[in-house]
């Protein structure tokens, strides 16, 4: 019976020694620590910005010193190579990547070495996949000078910043693994373009990306319909005109439908969208409470917003850009797969027609201890 | 040390073949998929899975009709001492080199997953020790482990993959079938049959008469189940990673899991790591054990666990130098069909044709 327990001890052992990781055992200390990466294209040279996180002991160490939490080390080159190489040499400890919170691609460099870069990121297995892509309008040298509220590193409060956005949802969630798929499908799509408003980091818009390049950016501003065809539980608030007074209403969307339909050759497509309108509060303290005539003109006026946003949003896509970075193609694949594939959806897109639905259930309901009605 | 006997129950005979099957082609069945027939690469797989459940049936009613004794005895009674210890040696090549592959195909995984640094000798040799002991202790410690690691597996891997589908992008999956890619299907099924080759381990266990016809009715159940389980890998798979993507990931179904998040776990693919890795190194083990079972019965004479520290060397040996063959997976995935097919198809096939007309025969004079 001893003679087991010794045994059983010896194979415990044996089996520790093994636990520590073997190869892949490397101390955090020994590493550089990259937390934002930034790639841009200017005067015919690439640019590699990368932040290098300064690790606790390394602050501890320093004492009462002003360590700062992140140092941004920057390298150039004639190729993505070279400058990545170059980025390399500059680094006093192995590039840890897998750490990488923010990437960033300014909007000259996607628009014509995104595909290649791309590729690139594909191909190496240290970045996640679940990490946002982010372009930007603004110079590099400008966002690493940021210093973000609670002493944050740049690279986090970049993500933390979509992030945030995208749970709130107000902005859509396009991650390195979506970049890749429509990479390789050819698919259009779209990228958070982000970049300072006054020292603060901010959501400017979506970068349109087709056939692997940035054609352009699409405001925030007109980005709502956007939100609400690709995001997920998407809402906005809306101030909308009653007479010469006005309400605030919160618009949730509770179900989108798109419809595609091909007959005789046309292409159609039918969208159904189902808001919950919650009156946040609103000037019209002559209609106390709310009566049915005012709810039908608040409902009637708010549809006709949300009609002219789709509609530009659609014009936007089928007559400025022609491109379907909506998805549409993606729900005609789905019930014409056969027809999908005869056919050239870049040419057939803009021919084809969209028809929108609006259901509004308006509401005074939804306040916990605040009745506006 | 106390040599287990031979038998497993008929919940054993499920779990057993559940985890045999899955833990080890899972991880590039929706890569597989869905290089061969797309969207609908569920299609092939439950075509396969219903192929297969109809021979395991004739498995274990050959196991049954020969209660208490393993394919290597009741193959000698039906097509004689020569051929029968020709379909011994058969198998045990089969075994031996299915092993081969599964070891170069989990030091693969580790690799390119986990390990990155780590040399791929070094986690080759450190499992070989583990094989060898279970080996030795025989068929009835390692159907114990399944029974209890299955329920975890099973579960952890359904919870894993229903959350990959909330995840994942509709437009990637659907539609499900398309009527014009039938013929794809049917192609695809030859890609689709590696994934459910295992069915053969049972050739080596010997049934009870308390496994009765329920034997049959529990293998039929998991291969089926396996064939579930596989299309909903796939079809998770496919929706989060997309179906071009996926192609050029050998281990799609764990870079897949990679990506998701979940609330409650910051690293998904961890859970992963725990109870899926557990149930690899039981699907290994079983294909280990099965060669170690027709080395000890073709070489009676020799002790057990000589025979299973030999295998254990040879298998070293040679994982090492397949690992340095480059063409040795597509020389390997073109032949293991037509050898499996032989293993977990035709050769029980045949030995029920026989057996049953010899019976009939006999009842007629």
């Amino acid at each position: 019976m001893q003679k087991k327990h010794i045994k059983s001890f010896f194979l415990c052992l044996i089996a520790a020694l093994f636990l520590t990781g073997c190869w892949d055992e490397q101390n955090i200390n020994d590493l550089d620590i990259i937390t934002m990466v930034i790639f841009d294209k200017k005067d015919e040279e690439y640019h590699f910005y990368v932040e290098v996180a300064t690790i606790q002991t390394a602050r501890q160490e320093q004492g009462n010193a002003q360590v700062p939490m992140s140092t941004f080390v920057h390298a150039r080159g004639k190729t993505i190579t070279e400058a990545r190489e170059n980025i390399d040499r500059q680094l006093d400890r192995p590039i840890y990547l897998a750490t990488v919170r923010t990437l960033i691609i300014t909007e000259r460099a996607a628009k014509n070495d995104l595909e290649e870069y791309l590729y690139r990121l594909r191909a190496d297995p240290s970045y996640r996949q679940k990490l946002l892509l982010i372009t930007t309008r603004d110079e590099p040298e400008e966002l690493i000078k940021t210093e973000p509220d609670n002493n944050m590193l740049v690279g986090f409060s970049f993500d933390d910043t979509l992030r945030s956005t995208i749970d709130e949802g107000q902005a859509i969630k396009i991650t390195l693994n979506h970049c890749f798929q429509s990479l390789l499908s050819k698919d259009p799509f779209l990228l958070p373009c982000m970049g300072l408003f006054e020292d603060h980091i901010i959501l400017r818009g979506y970068s349109v990306i087709s056939e692997n390049k940035c054609s352009g950016i699409i405001p925030v501003e007109l980005s709502k319909p956007i939100v609400y065809m690709l995001g997920k539980n998407p809402f906005w608030h809306y101030r909308v005109p009653l007479e010469d007074k006005t309400v605030t209403i919160r618009a949730e969307l509770q179900r989108k439908k798109i419809k595609p339909k091909y007959a005789q050759g046309k292409i159609s497509f039918v969208m159904k969208f189902d808001f919950k309108a919650i009156v946040e509060y609103f000037d019209i303290m002559d209609k106390k409470p709310l009566d049915k005539a005012t709810e039908e003109a608040i409902k009637e006026k708010f549809k006709k917003i949300l009609e002219d946003e789709f509609k530009n949003t659609i014009v936007l896509s089928q007559k400025s850009y022609e491109i379907d970075y909506l998805g549409f193609g993606d729900e005609f694949k789905m019930h014409y797969p056969d027809e999908f594939e005869s056919m050239d959806w870049d040419k057939e897109y803009p021919k084809s027609s969209i028809t929108m639905d609006f259901s509004i259930d308006l509401t005074t309901e939804e306040h916990i201890d605040f009745d506006p009605s | 040390m106390r040599i287990l006997k031979n038998y497993v129950t008929n919940s054993q005979i499920y779990f057993m073949l559940i985890m045999t099957l899955t833990t080890v082609a899972a991880l590039n069945l929706p890569k597989v998929a869905a290089e061969s027939a797309g969207r609908g690469g569920w299609v092939p797989i439950i075509i396969t899975s219903i192929f297969f459940a109809f021979f395991v049936t004739i498995i274990t009613s050959l196991n049954n009709m020969h209660q208490g004794k393993p394919l290597f005895d009741y193959s000698q009674k039906i097509v004689g001492k020569f051929l029968g210890k020709a379909i011994a040696v058969f198998y045990l090549i089969y075994f031996f080199n299915i092993m081969i592959f599964l070891k170069v195909q989990l030091t693969h995984f580790l690799k390119s997953d986990f390990l990155l640094k780590t040399p791929t000798w070094a986690t080759l040799l450190v499992g070989i020790p583990i094989f060898c002991a279970i080996a030795y202790k025989g068929i009835t410690g390692i159907a114990r482990f399944f029974q209890v690691i299955a329920v975890f597996y099973i579960l952890a891997a359904l919870f894993v993959h229903i959350t990959m589908l909330t995840q994942g992008v509709k437009h990637e999956i659907f539609p499900l079938f398309r009527a014009s890619e039938i013929p794809r299907y049917i192609a695809a099924t030859k890609d689709i049959v590696f994934s459910f080759l295992g069915i053969e381990i049972l050739t080596y266990i010997p049934f009870s008469h308390k496994n009765g016809k329920k034997a049959s009715a529990s293998a039929f159940a998991a291969v089926l189940s396996v064939g579930i389980f596989y299309a909903l890998i796939v079809i998770s798979s496919i929706s989060v990673m997309g179906v071009d993507n996926i192609q050029y990931y050998n281990f799609a179904m764990t870079e897949a899991i990679k990506i998701v998040d979940n609330p409650l776990f910051e690293r998904f693919d961890f859970l992963y790591l725990t109870i899926g890795l557990s149930g690899l190194i039981g699907g290994l083990s079983v294909v280990y054990l099965s060669t170690a079972e027709y080395a000890c019965k073709l070489f009676p004479g020799v002790k057990r666990i000589v025979i299973v520290i030999i295998i254990g060397i040879l298998v070293a040996a040679l994982t090492l130098t397949a690992m340095r063959i480059k063409t040795y997976t597509k020389i390997f995935d073109e032949l293991v069909v037509y050898a499996g097919l032989v293993a977990a198809v035709i050769i029980p096939s045949l030995l029920y044709l026989i057996a049953k007309v010899r019976s009939r025969a006999k009842k007629t004079y």
